[in-house]
């Protein structure tokens, strides 16, 4: 096992859940009270409850007050895949029949109905379109009630220019925002998946209005977005994504064998070496040790095993990040910036972040006088 | 739900908050080994304000003093302000988890936060009940659910209910467990506004109130504190016998109405904090309570009048009563 | 009809519609109709010439006050009516 760092010690705890829910028989009250926390915080109570739940010689080894958290956590998540649904239903609606539009993570997890879309979270939509198809399904949206939400105007400009999305879009009133996307990553990053293969490869759902992506780019995907598309912050819930999407997805030699090569095609090859070693060494994911992907050198490996448990995992909520925690932070969201934009281009981001940041300071010494 | 704990024996008498030294109190609450038992819930709470210490004393006297239990579902934490700011001006901060989910009160008011923060936790994270927006209290094992609207004078009267004899179960939540059908106490002081305040001083010797919190957001402000009788029954869930829906006006000779079923279940879901939120559970479960509950729209101006009317309601009531 | 949830309290009822998750509060007169068109269609949508016939012939309303036009609006939404 990789070492965890400096996390609390019920993080092997919540890892030996989600990788095995029979590991419950053996948790006390003690280990429960900052499993429980943990899971909130990495967003995977309700992924935790909905392994443990099914199971009655599982369920009644739980204690009541915990049962009380999963059972909570069920009907939350319960509840926002019901949004979900109800989004993706106005959606139809709204969106031109002959448009192809593809449904991105969650919503694409349940309506294959994958069994790792069972108490997970949903945040918002996430939908792609081709890129000479954003302008009408924009257009449609807009038509049918949807509105951006108030940005600045460079804010504006990012999203146009260098993001793989539009600003967000929302209709007044509804829980959910719905994110239009022309490919799965930021059109300045380093990782770039051949979005062609993407679009070629797609799949249609039976009697579903939405396509999705081929099983092998789900994967891809969720890899990417891992150690790309968001903050190197607790994203150990993108891990059991993976994870989820491995073991529904790919079964056979031949399946992993043509994982690795849909990798090389999409050069995201290692990403997915890391996303592997992780999901192995912390999910116990079964991945065969032959698969024909290069080895990083040793020490970028053992860099990485520095950063990513300090970045990834959930800690205690109420108890201070260490020193080296934040350091991680700090390295994994400079690494953030660096893969996302080109040079040039991260030396303005960050020029504006701080002076958007020293203008909220100086409204705010105005108010306090 | 806190069914860890093995109940206290009754003949043994508990430690109660208020016969603690104020020192060792204070004591308990830096160092984070206190934790509230409010009957649904036990909440965990820091604190090295004195201010909240003392006052806390004073509402939550009768609860008892436990070693921290090994699992707490809220893990909070009350504190002063932060940087230059909090010398100008001092101020009180609510934690949940370490993150602050509201702006600070004036340090003055760290209690009528904590309650209020308290509340926030608890309709953000049980959702595995349904939380009516009601009061609740019982004659032994049986319960009257109380559902208003902000006021109607339901605070009042469930304090005025208590200090009559019966058990409270709770004045803001009403904690139906959808797979059991009973209410769960969640015993909180009872947060009495403005005119209530004095109704409730003059209308029993045996109120105990905490300090009076002038200019909230909510007006002027003080406590009822729990009596032990109720506090002592927390681990105890009630079967729902009777739906009312109390108004006060001044001067109102008493009256009683029996309402249809449909609007009973109209007024119960949508005044529950999470009735949308639960969907089908929740549907389900108030439904159980108005097939079983007898309802009626309660007008009053005389306390004791309401409470013996409702003694009698109660006890006329059968369990399997469907509303006419 | 499995989509929705009918429970009977007193005279009036409540419906929930595991669709979209709402809830419908029906009085006596309104539980009455569901009751018939329910059994009408025994589990599926009825025609909208068929409810307005039920509602003449059976229960002797005027399908065309305001109050009638309501009920048949919340049970549209129910998927009680076809068309």
């Amino acid at each position: 096992m990789i070492a965890l760092g400096p996390a609390d010690p019920c993080v092997h705890t919540l890892l030996a859940l989600l990788a095995d829910p029979h590991h419950v028989l053996s948790i006390g009250l003690p280990e429960w009270d900052k499993t429980i926390r943990l899971a909130r915080q990495a967003r995977l109570l309700g992924v935790l409850a909905q392994r443990i739940q099914p199971h009655d010689e599982l369920r009644s080894a739980v204690p009541e007050c915990v049962l009380g958290h999963l059972r909570s956590a069920t009907v939350y998540s319960a509840h926002r895949g019901h949004l979900l649904r109800m989004e993706l239903t106005a959606l139809a609606k709204a969106l031109p029949p002959e448009l192809p539009v593809v449904v991105l993570k969650g919503a694409a997890y349940m309506l294959q109905k994958l069994d790792l879309a069972r108490g997970r979270l949903p945040s918002d939509v996430d939908l792609m379109v081709a890129h000479s198809d954003l302008d009408p399904a924009e257009a449609a949206l807009r038509n049918a009630g949807w509105e951006f939400e108030e940005i600045d105007a460079y804010t504006e400009r990012y999203y146009r220019q260098w993001s793989h999305e539009l600003p967000p879009l929302r209709v007044p009133g509804h829980p959910l925002e719905v994110d239009l996307h022309h490919t799965i990553t930021p059109v300045t990053g380093r990782l770039k998946p051949d979005t062609t293969l993407l679009f070629a490869d797609l799949q249609a759902l039976p009697g579903e209005r939405f396509l999705v992506l081929h099983p092998l780019d789900q994967i891809l995907h969720a890899v990417v977005h891992l150690f790309q598309d968001s903050d190197l912050q607790a994203h150990l819930r993108d891990l059991v994504d993976i994870d989820g999407l491995l073991r529904a997805h790919v079964h056979s030699h031949d399946d992993w064998q043509a994982l690795a090569a849909r990798a090389v095609q999409h050069r995201v090859e290692r990403p997915l070496w890391y996303a592997l070693r992780y999901c192995r060494a912390w999910l116990t994911t079964p991945v065969p040790e032959d698969l024909p992907l290069a080895t990083p050198p040793a020490a970028v490996i053992r860099l990485f095993d520095w950063v990513f448990p300090r970045c990834t995992l959930p800690r205690i909520p109420d108890q201070p990040a260490g020193i080296s925690r934040r350091t991680a932070a700090r390295l994994g969201s400079l690494r953030h910036q660096w893969l996302r934009l080109p040079p040039g281009l991260l030396v303005r981001q960050i020029a504006h972040k701080s002076m958007r940041a020293w203008r909220a300071r100086i409204t705010l010494r105005q108010q306090s006088e | 739900m806190t069914s860890q704990q093995p109940q206290e024996p009754q003949h043994t008498q508990p430690t109660r908050i208020r016969d603690l030294p104020l020192t060792l109190l204070e004591k308990r609450f830096s160092t984070a080994s206190l934790a509230l038992d409010y009957g649904a819930a036990i909440v965990r709470v820091r604190s090295r304000l004195g201010v909240f210490v003392r006052d806390f004393q004073q509402v939550y006297g009768a609860f008892a003093v436990a070693d921290a239990p090994p699992f707490a579902d809220f893990h909070t934490e009350v504190c002063g302000g932060q940087g230059l700011r909090s010398f100008l001006r001092p101020q009180s901060r609510f934690l949940i988890d370490g993150i602050q989910p509201f702006d600070p009160f004036p340090k003055a008011q760290a209690l009528p936060h904590f309650e209020w923060g308290v509340n926030w936790c608890f309709a953000q994270r049980f959702n595995q009940h349904v939380l009516l927006h009601a009061g609740a209290l019982a004659l032994g094992d049986r319960a009257v659910i109380m559902a208003a609207p902000p006021g109607a004078g339901k605070s009042t009267l469930t304090a005025a209910m208590m200090l009559r004899g019966f058990r409270m179960l709770s004045d803001e939540f009403g904690v139906l467990c959808p797979r059991t059908g009973k209410l769960w106490p969640m015993l909180k002081p009872v947060a009495l506004k403005n005119r209530a305040v004095d109704v409730i001083r003059d209308f029993a010797d045996n109120a105990i109130l905490g300090p009076l919190y002038k200019g909230t957001r909510k007006g002027d402000v003080a406590h009822l504190a729990p009596l032990a009788a109720s506090v002592d029954a927390r681990q105890r869930p009630a079967r729902p016998c009777l739906l009312l829906f109390p108004s006060f006006r001044d001067g109102a000779t008493l009256n009683i109405r029996r309402l249809p079923g449909e609007e009973a279940f109209a007024r119960v879901a949508f005044n529950s904090f999470n009735y949308a939120l639960l969907g089908q559970i929740s549907f389900a479960a108030v439904a159980e309570v108005v097939a079983a509950c007898p309802a009626f729209a309660l007008e009053y101006s005389r306390l004791d009048e309401a409470i013996e009317a409702i003694r009698t309601m109660i006890a006329e009531s059968t369990s399997d009563a469907v509303a006419a | 009809m499995t989509r929705l949830l009918y429970r009977q309290l007193g005279d009036g009822a409540v419906v929930f519609d595991t669709a979209n998750w709402h809830t419908h509060i029906l009085t006596p007169a309104a539980a009455v109709i569901f009751e018939v068109f329910a059994e009408a269609g025994n589990g599926d949508a009825i025609a909208e010439s068929r409810a307005l016939e039920l509602l003449r012939e059976e229960l002797d309303v005027d399908p065309g006050s305001p109050e009638m036009q309501q009920v048949l609006r919340s049970l549209q939404e129910m998927g009680m009516l076809a068309g």
